[in-house]
């Protein structure tokens, strides 16, 4: 059932947002800042009012031009009667080295190296505090000010590092709270996870007017680790916007190649890939496996396929940036995310959007709303092997599943997102209520 | 009141157990025993006792009350083995004898084999006939193909193979654009003209599909409501052909549909209604126009044409890749091997290949289509269901002995599993 997903009647008050959110990340690869920008442009396609809060760092790498745009107000010749275009999305950039997935070692590094003067060049590197959680704690402090100064009717944050900021805002606005799930710390981590991490989560879950999970899968998460109970909790899907096509690169001989990409962290099950890959090589001498993105886990798993002695038929591209990654996707014959915890795996949609089959594991989020996929049980390196050489040595298989999948995917937007978020802040501001959005 | 021509259809598949790649050369059963005696004992305790007893006690009180069965060989073997008491139970409804009790023929594993070949669908044939005269004592002498698989073709198979008549579904490509009544004989487009007997669509879905269903304007359907429809019909026969499984499996009991279909036989007899069976229908009308259907026709789906197993690439290649193994089975002689290949070809392995239920855009495949599929399917997803049939007669494809020169499966060569 697809929502009618259209921008409010004429004369409808548009909603004022403060979010915390996160720009789209200039390195790091992940969901978060993917999802931050679709949803902020569905709702501004939507004729919500947004002013986005995002951590930025004075350094040697510009910030993505992702959203930046979107502060122009788009160029409409004024007639004689209407109003001036309205401005619909303010972005306020706070100074700061969070950055989505980031863990507390991480933060160290970065802290670290504007400590080194040669790597200098934010000019007020006393700002930030000296570890994460003191970081998260004054990022906190600044949202509290700009909340005092801005002017909204609800508050929306995105995952951990920004939900004490929600809280914040919500402090000295009376404005009702929404924290968006992209992930919990039991999905990053195998057992308990950092407890200065979970105890944010809790805080801010249990604070929150309303909980917005990525899916069912982590809904259920957030429902039974934090107690948020069903009223307060919702589920928006995340989503995918049609772009144009990846030009394919065209390869005379074409040996098979399976793909794995995403930060290469436990939660991503690398080494079920690697095992399964092993499997499959043994059964296909002439398939070659490609793994994208970096992380903890690389240099492991580069060693388990050197010790497999898969070292020939294994690609480790590193980081890339996207345009390249997607004529990965387009190349590859299959796309494989084995993830111990995926909250909503926004890969797949791009696999998939490029026309190429995806394997997924149970546990992830994307199975609830995409069909055409297979899916997998964590841990069962059989299974996916018996899955990748059946998309390997059926065409009609590796087929039916592109282009359906594709087909599904094009069907999806971020804008029907957006409106389901709308729907929550809806739920929040009380229509009726003429004044809410009077300070 | 027009006489009305009931004919339920009764089929188990043997349902294949979870196969993979590398079972592939290990493992050489490939049906669930497990679930598929569950699945048959769970439909025996749900329909087939309660609405055989039904089908008696009406046979008992209204004299001029007659139905027809198509059991499926996969059926019966399964009765057999798991469930001889139920077998016993339509052994007795077929006691009171074919003027009351039709048995009709079909393949013997409810296969699609007719679209595949002439030689393996004649042998199910004679297979299912041999079946029916050792367990019924009976010969058919109506044929009713897969879920009313028909064309012209198929007619001039069974009226040179000697059959008196054959059921197809009265669908609009049928009927012709003049919309001819279904409520008549009709001639198949054959040199003899063998007669066509149409099922009403709209009347026997709204038992066996809408029954139930709360969103359907004229829910809940009575006994009363629906013998007024059926009163005010104007022709020779009214066919009402579905599954059997209607009654207590596809409606649950607590829908009403058992009291229902009771009460409705009560009163059709009541004001002089009168039941028979396809022989009779077929013997005592002239049959009337000629009807061609050059392209298959079936019952299923919203398009009523093959495309429930044949409607995309995986179901396509399926069923290639089991009949480019037929002339290997058939110089194997080995009767575990085509029992396999049969139990293979029965048409629920194609059905749950389906993508109806998967975003289909495909014009004519509905929702409610994808549903229905997948309230049959024991799979997860149709690539599950493709995914495990494909390796399971890669493993069947190994155990055959080579075959001179001629290439194997007429497929892609696979490599061989090296890890067994």
């Amino acid at each position: 059932m697809s929502p009618p997903v259209g921008p409010p009647a004429p004369g409808a008050r548009s909603l004022r947002v403060l979010m915390f959110g996160w720009e789209f990340p200039p390195r790091v690869s992940g969901g978060l800042g993917v999802a931050c920008e679709g949803l902020v442009r569905g709702l501004l396609d939507l004729d919500t009012r947004v002013t986005l809060v995002v951590p930025f760092r004075t350094s040697r790498r510009p910030p993505a031009p992702g959203l930046r745009v979107l502060s122009a107000p788009p160029p409409r010749k004024p007639r004689a009667g209407t109003p001036a275009p309205r401005i619909r999305l303010r972005i306020r950039r706070v100074r700061s080295l969070l950055a989505p997935y980031q863990t507390a070692a991480a933060y160290a590094e970065e802290w670290r190296e504007l400590e080194t003067p040669a790597l200098r060049t934010d000019p007020t590197p006393s700002l930030y505090g000296p570890d994460l959680a003191s970081e998260v704690l004054r990022y906190s402090a600044v949202a509290r000010a700009i909340a005092r100064r801005e002017r909204f009717d609800v508050i929306h944050a995105h995952d951990w590092m920004t939900y004490l900021a929600g809280i914040e805002a919500r402090r000295v606005s009376g404005r009702p709270l929404v924290l968006h799930v992209h992930a919990t710390e039991f999905d990053r981590t195998d057992g308990e996870g950092n407890p200065f991490v979970s105890g944010i989560e809790r805080t801010g879950l249990t604070a929150a007017d309303r909980v917005v999970a990525v899916s069912g899968y982590t809904a259920e998460i957030v429902s039974r680790r934090y107690g948020v109970s069903a009223e307060r909790l919702r589920v928006v899907h995340n989503a995918i916007d049609a772009r144009a096509p990846a030009r394919v690169w065209s390869v005379e001989e074409k040996e098979p190649l399976v793909l794995f990409a995403g930060r290469i962290t436990s939660q991503k099950g690398p080494e079920y890939f690697v095992e399964a890959a092993a499997r499959v090589a043994r059964e296909l001498p002439a398939v070659k496996f490609a793994v994208a993105g970096s992380g903890d886990r690389l240099h492991a798993m580069r060693e388990r396929a050197a010790s497999l002695g898969l070292s020939e038929r294994f690609l480790f591209t590193g980081y890339l940036p996207p345009a390249q990654l997607d004529r990965l996707y387009a190349r590859a014959d299959l796309y494989v995310m084995p993830s111990s915890s995926e909250p909503f795996g926004l890969t797949a949609l791009e696999a998939l959007q490029h026309g190429t089959p995806v394997i997924v594991s149970k546990t992830a989020g994307v199975g609830e709303v995409v069909r055409n996929l297979l899916r997998v049980d964590f841990g069962d390196v059989e299974g996916l092997a018996s899955h990748i050489l059946s998309v390997l040595l059926y065409p009609p298989l590796r087929g039916t599943l592109g282009d359906r999948g594709r087909a599904e995917v094009e069907r999806m937007s971020w804008r029907e997102s957006a409106w389901r978020c709308l729907t929550v802040y809806r739920e929040l501001v009380g229509e009726s209520d003429e004044d809410a959005g009077r300070p | 009141m027009i006489p009305i021509c009931l004919y339920f259809q009764v089929h188990q598949p043997y349902r294949l157990r979870r196969y993979n790649y590398f079972d592939v050369g290990r493992e050489h059963r490939y049906f669930d025993d497990a679930a598929n005696a569950d699945l048959l004992r769970r439909a025996a305790r749900k329909c087939y006792r309660p609405a055989t007893e039904m089908i008696g006690r009406l046979l008992e009180r209204h004299p001029g009350f007659a139905v027809a069965f198509s059991l499926s060989g996969c059926l019966i073997e399964q009765l057999a083995e798991w469930d001889p008491e139920t077998l016993e139970a339509f052994r007795a409804l077929a006691s009171a004898g074919g003027e009351r009790v039709e048995l009709l023929a079909e393949t013997s594993h409810h296969s699609l084999a007719w679209l595949s070949s002439r030689d393996e669908f004649a042998a199910q044939v004679d297979a299912h006939l041999g079946l029916l005269r050792e367990a019924f004592g009976r010969t058919p002498r109506v044929f009713r193909n897969t879920e009313l698989i028909y064309s012209d073709a198929l007619a001039a198979w069974l009226e040179e193979r000697g059959f008196a008549g054959v059921l197809a579904d009265g669908v609009h490509a049928l009927l012709g654009p003049g919309s001819l009544s279904p409520h008549h004989l009709y001639r198949a487009a054959t040199p003899g003209g063998l007669p066509l007997l149409l099922r009403d669509a709209r009347l026997s879905d709204d038992v066996a599909f809408r029954f139930s269903q709360r969103s359907w304007s004229e829910w809940p359907l009575t006994a009363q409501k629906y013998d007024l429809w059926v009163s005010g019909l104007s022709g020779e026969v009214l066919s009402l052909f579905m599954d059997f499984e209607t009654f207590g499996e596809h409606q649950w009991a607590e829908t009403g549909i058992f009291a229902f279909f009771e009460e409705w036989v009560d009163r059709a007899s009541a004001h002089g209604g009168t039941f028979w069976t396809p022989s009779q229908a077929i013997a005592h009308f002239p049959a009337r126009e000629v009807l061609s259907a050059p392209r298959p026709i079936s019952w299923a789906d919203e398009a009523r044409d093959l495309s429930a197993w044949q409607g995309n690439d995986l179901q396509t290649d399926a069923l290639r890749r089991l009949f480019a193994l037929e002339a290997r089975i058939r110089d194997a002689a080995s009767d575990e091997l085509r029992r396999d290949f049969r139990r293979l070809s029965t048409s629920d392995h194609f059905y749950y290949m389906a993508t109806a239920s998967m975003g289909s855009q495909r014009p004519g495949m509905s929702s409610a289509d994808g549903e229905v599929h997948a309230y049959f399917s024991p799979y997860e997803s149709p690539y599950e269901a493709y995914i495990a049939y494909v390796h399971v007669l890669s493993d069947l494809e190994r155990r055959l002995p080579r075959r001179g020169r001629t290439a194997a499966a007429g497929a892609r060569p696979l490599a061989p599993p090296m890890s067994a």
